[in-house]
């Protein structure tokens, strides 16, 4: 079984669909844990305040 | 037999790849419609549709870059001009005015000083090395490049440190950020900037008929059907540079801000660093209103997230359309370190830069920033010494 996986793994876009199953999970656990501590509201996100590195504008 | 069935029939699409890949996505889709908001569903959307264009059009700074300087050939950098041209036309008039979700519409402005002259050349050597810019690096390694996956894993890490040392370069020389249309008003602006990049597609076909060769296009006829061409690729750059125009000021109108990448490498690895314990909230960059903000939030409620985790996602799913095969990996070391100095070099100068190829060239000069265009320069240049340096990395 882990050597079929290790097998698999030797593939570029086997390791690419990892790398996004991966990511969906840090998503998540992300999610999970900010869920207390966030607005859901990005507005929230106060683009109006574009003074220098304080933007999303690239920075 | 229908046309569009005899399509499919011939085409070499994968599959159990594209079933993956659309689950996942669709999944995340129809969480953020239940556990966000319509605005964080279309920016995801957008954020696919970027990935599949980009992919489609092969639409990329780099190698464009990396074809003018070594072949003199001028269509990359001609059709991303147009692209520019394009989002222009509706970015400069519309920023200070409300979003379609009510917020103020903002540009890309970065200061014009020593911060972006450094940040910008170690961008366009980093990118070189690395073989993708901000979003090359994002949809070729969710189209299955491994060597970018590595690129773009340093280039969080660069994106990381570059965070820490910002403060630092922010206290050298700079004449802070310069609006054009602030100078000159919105038509003059346009005419002015439309003007420039036109000089500069004139100096690229000047450049490639002095190789007394013939003339690169933007366009050419394909003998496959609109359709074909469409959903399995091989788009003609034309196509990709109004389509990534379009998606631009599309995205624009919805999250209220230019597009952007890099922005959201620094808060993924300042959330990963925050899981091992590093304490990111104490350091100046992150104290700031919008960086604090997104960093206590979740990276779903983050604008410039969602597109880039869409641009993966869209990308994965045009390379399974096209048929791309799934080849062994196969890296050597040097091509491994390459891809490793020119992700930290990319994320380190997006952050000094204020920006990549997407967030200060292209939604810079198409929001009128002077930075933009300095980015332009000292990128370019940086890229020339990569393109030097490519040989000793096997590259």
């Amino acid at each position: 079984m882990v050597l079929f996986f290790f097998e698999k793994l030797k593939r570029e876009k086997n390791i690419t669909l990892l790398f996004l199953i991966l990511l969906v999970v840090f998503l998540g656990i992300d999610h999970m844990k900010e869920r207390n501590n966030f607005n859901i509201n990005l507005e929230e996100q106060n683009h109006n305040e574009h003074q220098e590195g304080d933007s999303p504008c690239g920075m | 037999m229908s046309h569009f069935k005899k399509i499919f029939l011939q085409s070499k699409i994968d599959f159990p790849m594209l079933f993956i890949g659309t689950s996942i996505l669709l999944f995340i889709l129809v969480f953020l419609l239940i556990n966000y908001s319509l605005k964080h569903f279309l920016l995801l959307i957008i954020g696919g549709a970027f990935g599949f264009v980009l992919f489609h059009s092969s639409f990329g700074f780099t190698g464009s870059w990396r074809n003018f300087i070594n072949e003199r050939k001028g269509n990359g950098i001609r059709s991303q001009l147009l692209a520019i041209g394009l989002a222009m036309l509706l970015i400069i008039p519309f920023i200070g005015n409300e979003s379609l979700f009510g917020s103020t519409i903002v540009g890309a402005f970065g200061p014009v000083g020593v911060s972006v002259i450094i940040g910008s050349f170690l961008f366009g050597l980093g990118m070189q090395l690395g073989g993708g810019c901000g979003s090359g690096t994002l949809y070729n390694a969710g189209a299955g490049n491994t060597r970018m996956l590595i690129t773009l894993i340093f280039f969080i890490l660069g994106s990381l440190l570059g965070t820490l040392h910002l403060p630092w370069w922010l206290s050298l020389p700079s004449f802070g950020a310069v609006s054009l249309s602030s100078y000159m008003n919105t038509i003059p602006t346009l005419i002015f900037q439309g003007a420039l990049l036109s000089i500069i597609a004139m100096v690229t076909i000047y450049y490639e008929k002095r190789g007394e060769e013939e003339i690169s296009t933007i366009y050419s006829k394909t003998n496959s059907s609109f359709f074909k061409v469409l959903i399995f690729g091989n788009w003609p750059l034309l196509w990709g540079a109004i389509a990534i125009a379009f998606l631009s000021i599309t995205m624009l109108f919805i999250a209220g801000h230019t597009w952007s990448v890099t922005f959201a490498f620094g808060l993924w690895g300042a959330k990963i660093a925050s899981q091992i314990g590093i304490d990111v909230s104490q350091w100046e960059y992150w104290k700031g209103n919008y960086q604090a903000q997104a960093l206590q939030g979740s990276i779903l409620n983050d604008s410039v997230s969602l597109t880039n985790i869409g641009l993966l996602f869209g990308a994965f799913i045009a390379s399974n359309l096209s048929g791309k095969s799934n080849s062994k990996i196969n890296i050597s070391l040097l091509p491994f370190f390459a891809a490793i100095l020119g992700g930290v070099l990319m994320g380190y100068g997006a952050r000094l830069a204020f920006g990549c190829s997407i967030g200060a060239l292209f939604s810079g000069i198409a929001s009128g920033s002077i930075h933009g265009w300095l980015w332009l320069v000292f990128a370019f240049s940086g890229s020339y010494y990569g393109i030097k340096l490519r040989p000793y990395f096997k590259l």
